[in-house]
């Protein structure tokens, strides 16, 4: 039922299990209160790597209740907070169990490249044991287990999407879940996404690419710092609930915000680097901002891609001034990396939810850990302290390895 | 017919077969007989002569090689990547299987290097041996490089995507970028999906759960099957102003899924029937007007039996039944590229008036010969994990 004119998408679910908390309202009171959780990286000894430093969820167990035993024994530590954030999300928007047309319900994720523990790769690497049973245990990295686990749980029949463009992964994923429901193709989508990189081979993996920080302090993710040098990696989940504006209306469920515009780009550039113009993030702000039909001084708020790396925050900087001035209507900008790290193929859906919070508390988030602003960075900074501010849009980036770039935008919900 | 019609209008495509159509053409026409993981692999792969810029090989891993080597190939079937689209109006949307363990093959040797006097890797010790590591470990294992490579080969700054759901990536691909097409959001969309799924680790991982034929392609299974198919996509009017002829015509499209959970499939097949009638009525055909029906053939007996199944309750009351084949009976299961070579060997399907030997079905109440007065096809993907997508394409006018 795909149609040309497009329909009102609403919010009506929020769930997630990050470092600050298992729960979106515990993450969100963490990132008011500015709470660092960054710490050595008690999973493995990672003494000798050259960033020892981490956001990692603490102390998660997966609910048994929400999966059968054959998917306990499918999902890796991503998808667990995956289910978890789901589920949550889910509740709140009051579609478990019977109700809506299964085959208009839809699930549409962004699930990193996560991977069996390092002693799993001696079977393969030292042993070079094609037989080992053990070998089944890398299908619980098939990013579709997690998304076939959700549809289970929540009853949707109207397909299940996964996608990977790296840090821009679920902004995607949020993309196209807001035009599955717009254009008619779905009328309720659960959408979000799952990640944890914290593993030895990618601690290396991004240590040799020079991208995380040596800092090796708790402040070291300092986004639009002067003397920030590199990303720490965070892990977690967000899932969110995107919903055709009547069939909210006629459940009489709480709306919580409204999804606006989209814009998606590839910067075709490097597989690392952004364009030195950031011709990509303009160019998808751009379009999300046409497809909501708003000015940009409609903006109060951007949560920025922010990695806290040296070249993403001046580059993207350079982005958003180029799309929104740099004078004082200009939205204020912050990145909420320095409270959760770098969750990578979750890091988009973290970041909007945050935007709806912001939007339902009309609340600026800090910007933590900035000591000296970048003067390079030319961008508004919200300050270190939550600020009550008038938000009627926000807008969240994200940039990803590969060029994908997405800029989603979302308004406080009028009838 | 109308001049707004989403067309194909080129195909790049790579598989043990060969490359290009031609040789997958002539493999279908070959009788079938079940393939052996060596029939199927493309393990010893070079795709270096099929590149323009040998340099992206650096940093990419064998499965994107392949992707790469067929999106050439589409570019070279276009006659060049079309100048009359400026950059923002080329979108590339991708199928692309998850990160192989051998992509993290070069940690392989720091392994070696902290092992510890129990014989086992120190991750103490490997914090500093993987230092020693090739920079670029880490992006071979991106599931986005042939999105990023493939984009700056056809110059495509529109919207894209990349995804990663197994057996429908490349229909969610196509779908996705057909309907950015039909929206008006691009001018020209490559779509098209890439696998490599016969390397050890991942056939082993499928044959222990059952879900994958051993290396004789013996047993009950998918055969699972390396290669790589990249299709263009244009609006029919803008594709005959620049002269190109198009293949087919893609028409209307559902998704769907089983919702029981991972690596299971519901046998009663009532997903995939809402999916095949939903696609049907999205076309606004009637299943009379279907002259061929592409079956995904979704490896284990029990998902194939269900598929037939559910054709036979859908196609119950049409009095020439369509003609049915499946690929994978030839070519094995290609999974993130499955179900798009059909697409691009419409015209020859409708052209031989039969499916070609190495596809047949044998199915009680479906033939093999090809009706040219019933102009729409049905191509459907399923898997033993529940995933369905079913497409409606029709054929071109002579």
């Amino acid at each position: 039922m795909s149609v040309t004119k497009k329909r009102r998408v609403v919010i009506t679910g929020l769930g997630a299990v990050t470092p600050l908390g298992q729960r979106m309202g515990e993450t969100w009171t963490g990132i008011i209160e500015g709470i660092q959780v960054a710490g050595e990286i008690k999973r493995f000894d990672a003494s000798r790597f050259p960033s020892r430093y981490a956001y990692e969820v603490k102390d998660f167990v997966l609910d048994p209740e929400l999966v059968t035993e054959r998917e306990q024994s499918l999902l890796s530590d991503a998808a667990r907070f995956g289910v978890q954030a789901a589920y949550e999300a889910a509740s709140q928007a009051k579609i478990l169990g019977e109700g809506a047309d299964p085959f208009r319900k839809a699930v549409c994720l962004g699930v990193g490249m996560c991977s069996p523990e390092l002693s799993w790769y001696e079977d393969v690497f030292l042993e070079q044991n094609w037989a080992h049973p053990s070998l089944a245990r890398h299908l619980r990295f098939f990013p579709d287990q997690l998304g076939q686990t959700v549809a289970r749980t929540i009853g949707a029949k109207g397909g299940v999407t996964t996608i990977h463009t790296a840090c821009a992964s679920s902004g995607q994923s949020l993309g196209e879940a807001f035009e599955l429901v717009a254009y008619g193709d779905a009328d309720l989508v659960l959408t979000g996404g799952a990640d944890s990189m914290i593993h030895p081979f990618y601690l290396a993996g991004f240590s040799l690419l020079g991208a995380l920080s040596k800092r090796n302090d708790a402040e070291a993710s300092r986004p639009f710092d002067k003397d920030r040098d590199g990303f720490v990696l965070g892990e977690g989940a967000a899932m969110l609930v995107f919903e055709e504006l009547e069939h909210a209306l006629r459940r009489g469920v709480p709306i919580l915000a409204e999804v606006c515009g989209y814009g998606i780009t590839e910067s075709a550039y490097r597989i690392t680097d952004l364009h030195p113009e950031g011709v990509g993030p303009v160019e998808a702000m751009q379009m999300a901002l046409a497809d909501a039909g708003l000015s940009a001084a409609a903006v109060g708020y951007v949560n920025a891609h922010g990695t806290s790396t040296p070249l993403n925050d001046r580059i993207e900087a350079l982005a958003v001034s180029k799309v929104f001035g740099e004078g004082r209507s200009a939205p204020r900008v912050s990145s909420t990396k320095s409270l959760t790290g770098h969750m990578i193929s979750a890091a988009g859906a973290i970041e909007l939810a945050v935007c709806v919070k912001a939007l339902e508390y009309q609340v600026l988030p800090p910007s933590i850990n900035v000591c000296t602003k970048d003067p390079e960075c030319l961008v508004q900074l919200t300050p270190s302290t939550p600020t009550d501010a008038r938000l009627d849009y926000a807008l969240s980036n994200s940039v990803g390895f590969g060029g994908s770039n997405t800029a989603l935008i979302v308004g406080r919900y009028q009838a | 017919m109308s001049d707004n019609d989403v067309v194909i209008t080129g195909c790049g495509a790579v598989s043990a077969a060969g490359f290009g159509l031609d040789a997958h053409w002539q493999r279908l026409e070959q009788e079938a007989r079940p393939l052996s993981r060596a029939a199927r692999t493309l393990a010893a792969f070079k795709a270096a002569p099929y590149l323009s810029d040998r340099r992206m090989l650096k940093a990419v891993s064998a499965a994107d090689a392949i992707g790469l080597a067929a999106l050439e190939g589409l570019v070279k079937d276009l006659g060049g990547r079309p100048n009359c689209y400026g950059a923002d109006r080329v979108g590339l949307y991708v199928g692309a299987p998850p990160a192989s363990v051998f992509d993290n093959e070069p940690y392989g040797e720091a392994m070696g290097a902290a092992r510890g006097a129990d014989g086992h890797c120190d991750v103490t010790a490997f914090g500093a041996t993987c230092m020693g590591a090739r920079p670029t470990t880490l992006l071979m294992g991106l599931p986005n490089n042939v999105l990023c490579y493939g984009a700056m080969l056809l110059e495509a700054r529109g919207p894209n995507s990349n995804y990663t759901a197994t057996a429908v990536s490349g229909h969610l691909a196509l779908v996705n970028a057909a309907r950015r097409i039909e929206r008006g959001a691009l001018d020209l969309a490559v779509a098209g999906g890439f696998t490599a799924h016969t390397e050890p680790v991942n056939a082993a991982a499928f044959w222990q759960q059952g879900l994958a034929r051993d290396d004789d392609g013996a047993g009950d299974g998918l055969a699972l099957a390396d290669g790589a198919t990249f299709i263009a996509l244009e609006r029919r009017q803008a594709a005959a102003a620049r002269g190109a002829r198009p293949l087919a015509t893609f028409v209307a499209a559902a998704l769907a899924n089983d919702a029981t959970g991972p690596l299971s499939a519901d046998p009663t097949g009532a997903a995939l029937e809402v999916a095949v009638r939903r696609a049907l009525t999205a076309a606004g055909v009637d299943a009379a007007q279907i002259g061929l029906i592409l079956a995904g053939a979704g490896g284990t007996m029990s998902v194939e039996r269900m598929e037939l199944d559910v054709l036979s309750r859908v196609f119950a009351k049409v009095r020439a039944q369509p003609a049915l084949g499946a690929f994978p009976r030839a070519l094995g299961h290609m999974m993130e590229a499955g179900g798009l070579l059909e697409l691009a060997l419409l015209p020859r399907l409708y052209a031989a008036g039969e499916i070609p030997r190495g596809a047949a079905v044998s199915a009680a109440g479906f033939g093999t010969q090809i009706d040219g007065a019933r102009p729409y096809a049905l191509v459907l993907v399923t898997s033993p994990w529940g995933d369905i997508s079913c497409i409606v394409a029709r054929k071109e006018c002579e």
